[in-house]
């Protein structure tokens, strides 16, 4: 158990390598040639930027360029349609994405054991703080009992430093980061990046027909007076008593090489500190190699996990590992050259995981009821008012008219971190 | 100090993953290329604040921080880049708590999750490198202006950097001393440290020793203001970063930038346009414009303090003898303009070199001041021969004209119009000639990276119709023993005019239209 849980200390001490990188290929269910739907962006203010649909740069070779003929203006910018052949990158799904499919991992059964599993009790709904868009910053977790916590967690890690009262009760926060934006305004960032792009992908087009059910109109079923106007105008085709044809809409991508590329931030890692030694009566270094196994452990398991979810990512986007190919892990070293790991999988990651957690003490399952008192008082307060509050302390303690008593701070307090006290800069 | 002996400080940043993407914006949100040296200084601040708390910080990395900060790289290795396609995405606001009172009582909520989102626009900055290259930016600073300085602290600080740009630009670096032979075998871009190019300016950091108040307490000043803006009585904005200064930085595939002055030949009677044989009177309309340029400087207030005989003449500041170009580049380009007709043969597009009707006058984009006398003082004026006599007028040209654009706009591929004429006369070998040409380049102002990379061909026949074999052409006495040739050149990059390279490059001769 020593052995499993102290395995990869060398890398969470100062003196290892910066980073992992995990590189793992991918295909669509239907096969290397089949066809594939990437994310579709809104267009770009400037819509001659960016009209909308695939993310997808291209890299024209200067020939290619060349032969294009002089650039329109400075803002011209080379895409798929005009140069399909190019080498090109396309944004299959992108970091936000993934963490958002990655972080419910942590609910379900074989994971779930490695984080505590707060829920919050909302009318009839319950959600899972793992489901919350803005993790331990949520709004919905602020006007709970918990929020307290979170409340005061947060702010010790401005104070001090110490991100152990954190790990105690969101840890996959100080994995994919968080910003506490409604509160104390700490931030961490994410220790964990992973991303789906393809490269040299193909686009396609496709055309689609409605046809209505029947001739409404030519039938007399429905009066010709109301056949007035085009398109969204049309109060026939609105209903869709009219035929509508769609052309030319994106079809999807097809070939290429999908990569799904996950990245752990070692040097994140290593700068989690857990209490300075003198609060809790334990060594500091001891609290802090706890903390970074914990955290690290948790990387390792959202990085190698296999789950529906993760690849399943959107309709007509359903891909799979590709057979036949190994994942690779990559040590980023400061110095030596990248080395190359083929032994951490899925099984590793989580036997290790389970070790840290173990050693770092994972609370119970707890439930908390959003407090529709505190929240209809907050929401009551006009912006200014609220802004005035934010940082004083929990909302909750603020809602009982006891703002500034236990967990509250005064506004005059300085935050943690490398800013001297004030008057001896 | 020999080649090998350490004498840079390299802060390296390397950009993880295969696919390298930056994020950072600069002003008016547009990507900024390479980051900027006030961009890193800010992300070792944050780094060393999490590393250390307040009372070590204070003691072992602040003043480190604070004499980094009064020093600038002279030099920033950047892999090369292309913006990406510029994007937006619903980023959620934080407000569930809106949605869970409805819940909470039971009732549907006015708005759905899905509608309470922002829109934010993503511009990524790709970074071009070879699959089995790792994507590292190094700013490199004279160890001497860093005399002093704890390198090991600057390499704990650099290492518990993560990121650099957005929370999503991951990246691990570290600190090191390299000689010079190592610092040049990094690879990558070089932009250099310009202070004249203001267009291409990098936020840098400032210390305390040397501005009122440095950027390290700059930014405390604001960390402590963002951590404390709501007040008990009032709530007050954060205060923006002030203590900075901004520094040009160039790179190679800038060639120093000229700004000019356009002009027709008109008839002396401005009847219609003067026109001159371009093989055999290139050197004398050359020559007749700077007469005219040197007659309106003399006993002008303009002039009394200015170099003329360096910037109108192209000599020596006491007039003796010919200054090299190398040696004093602000002085002023004379360039008659062949006209380039195009025209259709049979379907088939053909471009003509023909006789000069048009004057440029160029200089580096720092004598912004000069070329604006020459605009005034020129316009109207004759052009006289030796005998006195006058042989055309000048009037102003509008840079909107469309021969003019065959030697303006950007483009990759150029030839020359008028041969040009190498620096020194080495032989006769392929291998001495090419040396020499690309000597003429650099001597143009064309920096040694970009002009390794340049594909040139040259011959004593033009590349382009209607020029003659390079020995035709008459050049200006003192450079008649010059070899020359017609150059045909492809740069890496889109780059604009005017060129002119070699010997004669400011009288007319190796110059060059965009193919």
């Amino acid at each position: 158990m020593a052995n499993v849980l102290t395995q990869y200390d060398d890398w969470l001490q100062d003196g290892g390598p910066a980073a992992l990188i995990l590189s793992e290929l991918l295909e669509p269910v239907d096969g290397p040639d089949g066809v594939y739907f990437p994310a579709t962006y809104a267009a770009a203010e400037d819509k001659s930027k960016f009209a909308g649909g695939y993310n997808i740069d291209v890299f024209p070779s200067e020939n290619a360029l060349a032969a294009a003929g002089p650039a329109k203006d400075a803002r011209w910018r080379p895409t798929i349609e005009q140069f399909p052949s190019s080498p090109n990158v396309c944004l299959v799904d992108s970091v936000g994405s993934q963490a958002n499919r990655i972080e419910p991992i942590f609910s379900r059964p074989g994971f779930c054991g490695l984080v505590p599993q707060v829920r919050i009790k909302v009318g009839d709904k319950s959600i899972n703080l793992l489901d919350a868009g803005h993790r331990a910053g949520d709004a919905v977790v602020r006007f709970t009992s918990e929020g307290e916590r979170i409340w005061k967690a947060f702010q010790s890690l401005l104070d001090d430093g110490n991100a152990w009262p954190l790990a105690e009760i969101a840890p996959t926060s100080l994995v994919f980061g968080v910003w506490d934006s409604r509160g104390t305004q700490a931030k961490v960032a994410r220790a964990f990046r992973a991303v789906i792009r393809a490269r040299n992908v193909r686009m396609l087009t496709r055309s689609a027909q409605f046809n209505r059910a029947t001739k409404y109109v030519e039938e007399g079923v429905i009066d010709e007076s109301l056949d007035v106007g085009d398109g969204d105008k049309s109060p026939l085709s609105r209903e869709g008593f009219k035929d509508n044809p769609a052309t030319s809409s994106h079809g999807g991508v097809y070939g290429g090489e999908i990569r799904r590329e996950v990245t752990i931030n070692l040097s994140a890692i290593r700068r989690l500190r857990g209490a300075p030694s003198k609060e809790d009566g334990k060594n500091e270094d001891e609290n802090a190699m706890k903390l970074r196994r914990y955290i690290f452990g948790l990387a390792l398991v959202a990085a190698t996990a296999s789950d529906d979810g993760l690849f399943d990512l959107r309709e007509g986007c359903h891909l799979r590992p590709k057979p036949d190919h190994v994942s690779t892990w990559t040590v980023v070293n400061y110095r030596k050259k990248d080395e190359c790991l083929i032994d951490l999988d899925a099984s590793r990651a989580i036997e290790y995981a389970k070790a840290a957690a173990s050693d770092f003490g994972v609370a119970a399952p707890c439930e908390t009821t959003f407090d529709k008192a505190a929240a209809e008082k907050w929401l009551a307060l006009d912006k200014k008012e609220q802004d005035k509050r934010r940082r004083l302390g929990p909302v909750t303690k603020q809602a009982e008219g006891d703002a500034g008593s236990s967990g509250g701070r005064s506004s005059g307090r300085r935050g943690r971190g490398a800013r001297p006290q004030e008057g001896t800069a | 100090m020999t080649v090998d002996a350490p004498s840079m400080l390299c802060v390296s940043i390397r950009v993880l993953g295969s696919d390298p993407v930056f994020h950072g914006c600069g002003d008016g949100g547009v990507p900024e290329w390479p980051p900027s040296p006030l961009r890193v200084f800010q992300a070792l601040v944050a780094a060393a604040a999490s590393r250390w708390p307040t009372s070590e910080f204070k003691v072992i990395a602040a003043p480190v921080l604070e004499q980094l900060a009064g020093r600038v790289p002279s030099t920033i290795v950047a892999p090369e880049s292309r913006p990406g396609v510029p994007f937006r995405i619903a980023v959620p606001n934080n407000d569930l708590d809106v949605l869970a009172l409805s819940w909470s009582k039971g009732r549907l909520p006015n708005k759905q999750p899905a509608e309470l989102k922002t829109m934010k626009t993503v511009w990524p900055t790709r970074l071009l490198v070879a699959d089995d290259e790792p994507a590292t930016i190094y700013y490199l600073y004279p160890l001497a202006n860093v005399d002093g300085l704890d390198v090991s602290i600057v390499q704990w600080i650099a290492r518990s950097v993560t990121h650099l740009g957005w929370g999503v630009d991951m990246v691990a670096a570290d600190a090191s001393v390299l000689s010079e032979n190592e610092a040049r075998l990094l690879r990558g871009v070089r932009w250099r440290m310009d202070p004249a190019r203001g267009d291409r300016a990098l936020r840098v950091p400032v210390s305390g020793r040397t501005e009122t108040s440095s950027t390290l307490e700059d930014l405390m000043v604001r960390h402590r203001a963002f951590l404390s803006r709501v007040g008990p009585d009032t709530f007050c904005d954060v205060p923006p970063l002030i203590a900075f200064r901004s520094i040009g930085y160039r790179p190679p595939t800038d060639q120093q930038r000229r700004e000019f002055v356009a002009f027709s030949l008109l008839k002396v009677d401005v009847t219609g346009p003067r026109v001159f044989d371009t093989v055999t009177r290139t050197r004398e309309v050359a020559g007749m414009v700077r007469n005219a340029v040197a007659r309106l400087a003399e006993n002008n207030p303009f002039w009394a303090d200015r170099p003329s005989n360096q910037f109108i003449h192209g000599k020596t500041p006491d007039g003796s003898l010919p200054a090299s170009g190398a040696d004093s580049p602000n002085r002023f380009f004379y360039l008659p303009l062949p006209t380039i007709a195009k025209y259709s043969d049979k379907g088939r597009r053909v471009e003509q070199v023909g006789a000069i009707r048009r004057l440029l006058i160029a200089a580096p984009a720092e004598c912004g001041e000069e070329l604006a006398w020459v605009r005034r003082a020129l316009s109207g004026e004759e052009l006289r021969d030796e005998s006195g006599n006058a042989q055309a007028v000048l009037t102003i040209l509008p840079r909107s004209d469309r021969v003019l654009r065959d030697y303006l706009d950007t483009a990759h591929c150029w030839s020359t119009v008028t041969p040009v004429l190498l620096p020194r006369h080495r032989g006769y070998s392929p291998a001495e000639a090419e040396e020499e040409l690309r000597r003429a380049f650099v001597h143009a102002g064309f920096a040694p990276d970009l002009v390794e990379r340049l594909e040139l061909d040259w011959r004593r026949a033009g590349f382009r119709a209607g020029v003659s074999l390079a020995s035709k052409y008459l050049p200006p006495e003192n450079l008649a023993n010059k070899p020359r040739y017609h150059v045909c050149v492809r740069f890496p990059h889109a780059v604009p005019g005017p060129i002119a390279v070699g010997s004669g490059r400011f009288r007319g001769f190796g110059l060059f239209a965009r193919t």
